[in-house]
């Protein structure tokens, strides 16, 4: 290497020459040195034989595929009466745009000739202060932000006091120009491309909101939409900084007042954040789609005092085409309440992807969830247990589902704004985890106290630090009773009880132990009138907790200690599970909350709330999934607590073996213990007794007594303030049978009196209400109400299986629509219907149906063989009483055979089968009586099976 | 705001200044700030934005170094540290590429002007894409002093994409200088590349 300099000056030299003279220039100045007038010469060959190697700059192809397009070729004149001539590098050619602050100028930067857009404070407003600082506001914050759906600014600077800055030029339309075009030729924008475009833009402020700036002034002029259809934001012009609140200089209002969110009307600067800028896309989004905005007024003021007051008219209201999630997105994203819009831009956007894929989305229709809130309080002590409680099961899943998902968004924010202390959170230490809840709690009012008594639970039973969660949860009480979170303050008042009883146990001294036990049960009776019929409230009430309680005092408090506590937690932690079961079906929890339960009964055989909880979890199991099987446990779980129950009636023991006696279909059974105890609860009026009055209506409605049935249905009504929505329901139902269907409307709409307004209306209602308008020939409208009704939140597989099999019998020309719904039902269905890889007979039945409308009639007879397969493990009783639903689907496998005979080859075979199915279904039905529930869908099918076969309708009984 | 503007205009005038480490510091920055602006650069899917490496590095320039008032000398060393940083960016792009699969999707680079020689050998039996050769020629190059100014000048004109003009005018030398400095290191690294390619396929 010694030598580069040398051959370096050679080579240079050597190229200054001719080449015919190389040879005797190289040959004079390198002497006898052969070596370097060999690499001298193998370098000149290099660079002869590859003149362009390096020549191409790297990554030019790669990055710029345009080659030179950015450059500028022609010269461009500048417009006169232009303010200025050139600001800094960039020669101004004409003004294309102004807003209140500041112009924007077509402009060529001469140091990469190539065309600009530059934005220069407006002349008047130059030299005042709040102006210039605003517009140097802008430029911090747009040149902090690199998205590529925003507007990029390569440099700013200030020229004879003129502050200025460039910007990318982006080609194109803004959206305000387009969406008037399109109004002025009464064109409607593809929904498609402005959800492309909202999503883009809603990318686009997460990535600025992720850099802390808030726009504050999303608004269709401020949305370009460039030739290749992507949507650019610009004018970051009244953008903040969320950090830097000082330097927002008055309250006054800054923005387009049609875009502005109620917080922003209001000036209530602190609570201008994120949220405000996903109202103003949710806006302008409204009015992409609707085609005007959605508060007008002649003033400011005018259009002020309507986002303050009013909602905004239902999108569908004004446009049929809309499609329903895309309403629930823009409502949702426009809510008046900033807690209850999208937590986050990525989250609007999210759901605006999901729009495009036609996927479903995360917001629920406006209002449910305060509504749902509301309605579940009022109704959840009168009906949990009641016969119908499904309908409370399909609410409380929806409330469940619906705050979740916002406490999740919740979490997300409390962490976003707590930075330092969002470690803590994940401590693995419960202690600290504690803490930092409790820091969070304080500081925010929107957060959940669900979130530090999990942390506090945590202490009490992974670290078994007592102490600490007594006070933890002393707080925590304190907490919810602020907030009127009642529901938690149950939770945390059991688990103070727990803990104390877990202290008593461990204490050594006799009158310690006396206080806590004694604070124990204090803790306990605070407790009940909280939420008298929760599940965890089941295992507190239960005698055999009291004996525990006073147990701990026996003297042998080491044995208290392993086995008791013990059982306790796990009773307890099945109880906190078996209620996420009722609400959530969550059938994860299933298996988990039997293993727990299994311990406590090991250990005490006799423990009449844990066998009742056994008994009541296989109950809901079967129910939710319809395996009917499973109610043989049930049955023996419930025979067992009776037992332990001792002569004692017990009103608990008693409802739930009804209730699994009704849903196996042993109606004598269930009849027979529901008058074991309706003398002592419907005599007595004992709190509940309405259950035990709609229990025995629908017993003795499966009976065909249907003038005994009303009766009680009127009583349990006509005593419960007739609010009870189970009973209502019930009770429609059975007018539905006879066919009364004035009668069903009178009851549904003296429900949805009872219950206000039709969003509170909870899903199983809206199916009878969609079976009754079914009724009486009006199919859109009951497809209207099938529709809202899975929509409404998570359902069982088998009220969805059975909602698919009804929406099959839809006439032609509804069919499709009907389709469409049912094949979403069943995808849902499936997701969760699964137990042990198993799907239940109804849910096999529900997905032949749909297999059948969409013309897969090979695996529409796969499933309904299937189908009714599975029902021969169905208790004898249960096979018996639901008959009908074999019949239902050999019909539905008449329709499949004789489609199939059309299309394929064994012709004769199918036909065949056809009608071997329909004989064999022929047989039982006239031979017996329907179940009420299933009786419509039977008809429906029958008639079905009968058309196609060319045989004449022939009603039972005539 | 007590922005990144500051300490670039800060650290501009301690590498003029001589102070120890600062150029280290400003390669730092302008590294980050490039890599940024580049990895949106590639996710940019604008077709007609100037998105050309010399485009980035004065973007670069002008939104770390704001102000007509920055003298000559900073330009100067700016681009210096902006070239450095190009090739480091490219150069580890181009070792990533290669690992995960070499001539795979969006060819990178032309680095022979050999009409769509990603894959194929050149004359030389190189492979047509390697960056990471030419890197590693540099740094070869670059161990003696005197010998800076030829990398700088291979950054300059290939990693950055300046013209000889520009180039000269960047490290305030003569454009015939530039022409003789090019000229000779792209010979050496030619050959040295084609060494080295050698050598590692036998």
């Amino acid at each position: 290497m010694d030598n580069l300099d040398r051959i370096r000056e050679l080579f240079n030299a050597a190229l200054e020459h001719d080449r015919s003279q190389r040879s005797a220039f190289l040959d004079e100045a390198c002497g006898g040195d052969a070596s370097l007038r060999g690499e001298v010469e193998a370098l000149l060959e290099t660079i002869e034989n590859n003149p362009d190697f390096l020549a191409r700059p790297a990554w030019a192809s790669c990055l710029d595929q345009s080659g030179e397009k950015g450059r500028i070729t022609e010269d461009l004149e500048p417009e006169p009466g232009l303010p200025f001539e050139r600001l800094g590098e960039y020669r101004l050619i004409r003004k294309i745009g102004e807003g209140g602050m500041g112009v924007v100028f077509l402009a060529v930067q001469e140091s990469l000739n190539r065309l600009v857009a530059v934005k220069a404070i407006r002349p008047e407003r130059i030299g005042t202060f709040e102006a210039e600082a605003r517009f140097r506001r802008e430029v911090e914050s747009i040149s902090e932000l690199r998205h590529s759906n925003i507007v990029t600014v390569f440099g700013s600077g200030e020229e004879k006091g003129v502050l200025y800055f460039a910007m990318e030029l982006v080609p194109g339309e803004g959206l305000d120009v387009l969406l008037r075009q399109a109004r002025e030729r009464d064109e409607a924008i593809p929904h498609d491309r402005i959800l492309r475009w909202t999503a883009q833009i809603a990318d686009a402020l997460e990535s600025a909101h992720q850099a802390g700036v808030i726009h504050r002034d999303v608004k269709p002029s401020n949305i370009r939409i460039t030739p290749e259809d992507r949507a650019i934001l610009l004018d970051f012009g009244v953008a903040r900084h969320s950090d830097l609140a000082s330097l927002t200089l008055s309250g006054e209002f800054r923005g387009t007042p049609h875009y502005a969110s109620p917080e922003q009307v209001t000036a209530k600067r602190k609570e201008i954040d994120e949220r405000s800028d996903i109202y103003s896309l949710g806006v302008t989004l409204y009015e992409a789609v609707v085609g005007r905005v959605p508060f007008e007024g002649e003033t400011t003021q005018q259009v002020f005092s309507q986002i303050m007051e009013n909602e905004p008219a239902s999108p569908r209201r004004i446009n049929t085409a809309i499609h329903r999630d895309l309403e629930t997105v823009i409502l949702a994203a426009m809510d008046k309440i900033r807690a209850r819009r999208y937590q986050t831009a990525a989250g609007f956007a999210g759901d605006l992807k999901r729009l495009l894929r036609s996927e479903p989305v995360t917001a629920r229709p406006a209002g449910m969830i305060t509504r749902s809130a509301r309605w579940i309080r009022r109704h959840r002590f009168a009906s949990l247990l009641a016969a119908a409680s499904v309908l409370v099961l399909i609410a409380a899943a929806t409330i469940v589902s619906v705050i979740s998902a916002q406490q999740e968004r919740e979490l997300l924010r409390a962490e976003a704004e707590f930075v330092p202390i969002r470690e803590a959170l994940h401590w693995p230490n419960a202690v600290i985890r504690t803490q930092a809840w409790l820091w969070i709690i304080d500081c925010d009012s929107d957060t959940p106290c669900g979130y530090l008594l999990r942390a506090v639970h945590d202490i009490a039973f992974e670290w078994d630090a007592f102490e600490g969660a007594a006070d933890g949860l002393k707080i925590c009480i304190d907490k919810c009773r602020e907030r009127g979170e009642l529901e938690l303050e149950q939770n945390a008042r059991y688990l103070l009880a727990l803990v104390n009883c877990c202290l008593a146990a461990e204490s050594k001294d006799r009158a310690e132990r006396d206080r806590l036990l004694e604070r124990a049960r204090a803790e306990f009776r605070a407790a009940i009138p909280l939420d008298p019929v929760s599940p965890e409230c089941l295992v507190w009430q239960d005698e055999n907790w009291q004996d525990f309680a006073s147990g701990a005092v026996r003297p042998d408090p080491e044995e208290i200690r392993v086995n008791k506590q013990h059982h306790l937690v796990h009773l307890y932690q099945s109880a906190g599970m078996l209620s996420e079961l009722f609400r959530g079906g969550h059938k994860r929890n299933f298996e988990e909350v039997i293993r727990h339960l299994e311990k406590v009964i090991e250990r005490r055989p006799d423990h009449t709330a844990a066998l009742m909880f056994m008994s009541r979890t296989y109950f809901f199991v079967a129910r939710f999934f319809h395996f009917l099987e499973l109610t043989d446990d049930a049955v023996r779980y419930s025979e067992r607590a009776a037992k332990a129950a001792g002569d004692q009636t017990n009103y608990w023991v008693s409802i739930n073996e009804a209730q699994v006696l009704l849903l196996r279909g042993d109606n004598d059974g269930a009849l027979e213990s529901l008058e074991k105890v309706s003398r002592t609860f419907v005599d007595k009026k004992m709190p509940g007794y309405q259950n035990v009055l709609g229990a025995l209506g629908k017993a003795h409605a499966r009976k065909g007594n249907h003038a005994t049935a009303l009766e009680h249905y009127d009583r349990a009504l006509e005593s419960a303030s007739g609010e009870d929505v189970h009973v209502l329901a019930a009770k429609a139902e059975l007018h539905l049978e006879r066919h009364e269907t004035d009668l069903v409307m009178n009851s549904v709409h003296k429900t949805i009196k009872v219950l206000g307004q039709m969003p509170d209306v909870p899903a199983a209602l809206y199916a009878v209400i969609a079976r009754a308008h079914f009724q009486k020939g009006d199919y859109a409208r009951a497809l209207d109400y099938l529709d809202s009704a899975w929509k409404l939140g998570e359902h069982s597989p088998r009220d969805l299986s059975v909602n698919v099999m009804f929406l099959c019998t839809f006439p032609e020309g509804f069919r499709r629509r009907a389709a469409g719904i049912a094949s979403y039902c069943i995808r849902k269905a499936e997701d969760n219907a699964v137990l042990k890889g198993r799907l239940s007979p109804t849910c096999l039945s529900g997905l032949g149906a749909s297999y059948l409308v969409r013309k897969s009639h090979g695996k529409a007879i796969e499933n309904l063989e299937k189908a009714i397969e599975g029902r021969k493990a169905w208790p004898a009783v249960s096979r018996e009483y639901y008959w009908s639903e074999n019949a239902r689907d050999r019909y539905f496998l008449v329709l499949a055979h004789h489609r199939l005979a059309s299309e394929s080859a064994d012709k004769a075979l199918h036909e065949r089968k056809a009608r071997k199915y329909y004989d064999e279904a022929e047989a039982e039905y006239g031979a017996k009586t329907p179940a009420i529930e299933t009786a419509y869908l039977l008809d429906r099918v029958r008639a079905m099976a009968q058309e196609t076969l060319g045989i004449g309708a022939e009603h039972k009984g005539e | 705001m007590p922005s990144s503007h500051d300490k670039a205009t800060e650290l501009l005038l301690a590498v003029s200044d001589g102070t120890d480490g600062a150029w280290n510091k400003l390669l730092a920055m302008v590294y980050r700030e490039l890599h940024t602006m580049a990895h949106h650069a590639m996710r940019r899917e604008r077709p007609g934005q100037t998105l050309q490496t010399t485009a980035l590095v004065h973007e670069a320039y002008l939104r770390l170094v704001p102000g007509k008032e920055v003298r000559w000398q900073n330009r100067r060393h700016f681009f210096g540290a902006a070239a450095r940083a190009m090739r480091q960016i490219l150069a580890s792009e181009a070792r990533k590429r290669k690992a995960a699969k070499r001539g795979k999707g969006c060819r990178p680079f032309s680095l022979f002007d050999a009409e769509d020689a990603a894959d194929t050998p050149g004359p030389e039996g190189l492979p047509a894409d390697d960056i990471d050769l030419l890197d590693k020629a540099l740094d070869k190059l670059g161990k003696g002093e005197r010998n800076e100014r030829l990398c700088t000048v291979v950054e300059l004109r290939f990693f950055v994409g300046l013209t000889l003009e520009e180039t000269a005018e960047v490290l305030d030398v003569s454009v015939a200088t530039v022409k003789r400095d090019w000229d000779f290191t792209r010979a050496w690294l030619h050959k040295q590349m084609a060494d080295e390619g050698n050598d590692g396929q036998s």
